[in-house]
């Protein structure tokens, strides 16, 4: 069970914030209220470490194909820089 | 979609609330938004509401109700534990699985994936994240089954 001061947020709040955290998404006082969190509450800093390990696992994933990505990706820049994007 | 919740059908019903809302009913509104709550929390949500306590408790409502167990996380770059990775990511909904892949797996940026899937940067952060959440429960349940 986690422990936490009487304004902390709860964990089942904070997980769904983890994303925009990882993203730089949430505005500086919700980042702020996010961290705080972390320090009271072990729970969320496994599950943060959980999804970061998850992403690093999610890279080892990509294929030798990302040649081709890499082709796809120029070209969709290419198109939407010559229509003046 | 999901069929529209039964606090969404009581609102059709309920015609005096629609006529409050119309005249800009600050009340009616703030009303609505509470009783709508539970349902627009059920359709947000990526992880499962099981792992936390229920809003009955005394103290610690929305807590976890038990930590997480921690990952050993070499254990998550097997051979195995990537396939379960990969498996997840394929079972996802298109657009979930569209956006995890291009961000996680082929390291796009989300300005690139909002550009290629025509997304706003708030739905690519929605998807994404129901995505990490969906993936993170496998890789769980996956890991669980082989502690000893």
């Amino acid at each position: 069970m986690s422990r936490a001061l009487p304004r902390d947020l709860d964990c089942i709040v904070a997980v769904e914030q983890v994303t925009d955290y990882l993203e730089g998404a949430l505005p500086l006082e919700a980042r702020i209220e996010f961290e705080q969190h972390l320090v009271t509450c072990p729970g969320c800093v496994i599950y943060l470490r959980q999804v970061r390990a998850q992403v690093a696992a999610s890279g080892k994933l990509a294929e030798p194909r990302l040649v081709a990505e890499e082709v796809t990706r120029k070209l969709l820049e290419m198109f939407h820089s010559s229509r003046g994007g | 979609m999901p069929a529209a919740a039964p606090e969404l059908q009581a609102l059709a019903q309920d015609s005096p609330l629609v006529e409050a809302l119309r005249a800009g009913d600050e009340r009616a509104f703030l009303g609505l938004v509470g009783s709508l709550h539970p349902a627009m929390m059920r359709f947000a949500r990526g992880v499962d509401p099981a792992e936390f306590l229920p809003p009955s408790h005394p103290r610690w409502a929305g807590h976890w109700a038990k930590w997480p167990e921690p990952w050993p996380e070499e254990q998550l770059l097997t051979r195995e534990a990537l396939a379960h990775v990969r498996d997840a990511i394929a079972r996802l909904p298109e657009g979930q699985r569209a956006v995890i892949q291009l961000r996680d797996v082929e390291d796009w940026s989300s300005e690139e994936v909002c550009e290629a899937l025509g997304l706003s940067d708030v739905n690519q952060r929605v998807l994404l994240h129901r995505a990490r959440s969906r993936v993170r429960r496998e890789i769980a349940r996956h890991l669980e089954r082989r502690r000893p």
